[in-house]
């Protein structure tokens, strides 16, 4: 959950692993929401980490994608609508991922639990 | 200098008053990235570093992040579903991260939550355990060592929770979905939670998310259904342990 479209009300995004898509729900602010905008995040999305890995600003997605053995970013427009995904490489089936600042540096990196090899995956973020 | 990989995306709207450009910015990106047509602000794609791997427990289900030892670097909590235990690893300030540190808890921990559940400054960690149809409570001393307390029992099979103060009091309530009902377990103020019913929502809840969604000062619950109905519930809390359900949404 975050401010995605930068109106000051809480929205929510949710991974829709049979559908393959993530919606995102737009807050009004009174505990309600508009209806949703699906973005196609390839197959089998189990994870989304919220985070402005670009640092532009405006929070962006990132989904585990267990079929790819993935991690896809989805950057934020800051309107509510998200621009097309750039794809990492990690372990097996990825199905957890988790966000976070590991090297100090400024920028969020990333966490992933590889569900199929007792491994996790750390991605620094090097956007910068 | 920008990495091999680096590209950047031209966008078509204006320059927002809370846009950052970040001071480490190279100069010469930024007179390439003005020169986009029609463009007032512009954005990089996200880079990344090639996955660097750790070594956890069978089946990683779920991570959390934390810094569980106070030394203001953050720490990480793996649930090993098929071993049974969780995986502490000790962030290192360059940001490596140390050998884990492992505790035992119930059967098939899938998800972990870490929040301080007792108000002492600390973090803790909560574990469900989908085959054992409990929480395992794991007390953080604040120094990085844990105390395993509790199991609280939950029934079915116990998932996401969300930590919160849904009623009067200083310790925060919880709210667990397990697939079969999304249940409240109120704090009694001593380190120990009583079951409380359940709330309105699909008949599989999943996820649940908290978050002050109508701006009322009380949290409200976010609870998505899986195989049921395919819905999003909102839940809005009125900080004396009820809820009402405000909005629901078709997902997926």
């Amino acid at each position: 959950m975050s401010d995605f479209d930068g109106d000051g009300a809480q929205d929510l995004a949710i991974v829709n692993s049979t559908s393959n898509t993530v919606s995102f729900l737009a807050g009004n602010g009174d505990g309600t929401f508009r209806d949703r905008v699906d973005t196609h995040a390839g197959v089998a999305p189990f994870s989304v980490a919220v985070g402005d890995f670009n640092s532009d600003g405006f929070p962006d997605l990132a989904i585990a994608v267990a079929a790819t053995n993935s991690v896809l970013v989805f950057p934020g427009n800051g309107d509510g609508t998200f621009s097309d995904p750039v794809e990492f490489q990690v372990g097996t089936e990825p199905h957890f991922v988790v966000t976070g600042d590991f090297n100090g540096d400024g920028q969020p990196d990333l966490a992933v639990a590889n569900w199929n090899s007792e491994l996790i995956s750390i991605l620094y973020n090097n956007t910068f | 200098m920008l990495g091999g990989s680096t590209k950047m995306r031209c966008t078509s709207f204006s320059l927002r008053e809370n846009a950052r450009i970040p001071l480490t910015v190279p100069r010469v990106v930024l007179l390439v990235l003005l020169a986009c047509p029609g463009v007032n602000v512009w954005a990089l794609d996200p880079s990344f570093l090639p996955a660097v791997n750790l070594t956890t427990g069978s089946l990683p289900e779920s991570i959390a992040v934390g810094d569980f030892n106070a030394d203001g670097v953050l720490d990480l909590v793996v649930a090993n579903s098929d071993a049974n235990n969780i995986s502490v690893f000790f962030g290192n300030p360059d940001g490596t991260f140390q050998n884990p540190v492992h505790y035992d808890v119930g059967t098939y921990p899938w998800f972990v939550t870490v929040a301080d559940l007792n108000v002492d400054g600390a973090l803790d960690i909560l574990v469900s355990n989908r085959d054992s149809s409990d929480l395992t409570v794991i007390w953080g001393l604040g120094d990085g060592t844990f105390l395993v307390g509790d199991t609280i029992p939950v029934g079915g099979m116990p998932f996401s929770v969300a930590v919160g103060n849904f009623h009067a009091g200083d310790s925060p309530d919880l709210v667990v979905t397990n697939f079969e009902s999304t249940l409240l377990f109120l704090s009694n103020g001593d380190g120990t939670w009583s079951p409380s019913g359940a709330l309105a929502g699909g008949p599989n809840p999943q996820y649940v998310a908290t978050g002050d969604f109508n701006g009322d000062g009380f949290p409200d619950l976010a609870v998505t259904d899986s195989h049921g109905t395919d819905t999003v519930v909102i839940l809005a809390g009125h900080g004396d342990g009820t809820f009402d359900k405000v909005d629901s949404h078709a997902i997926g």
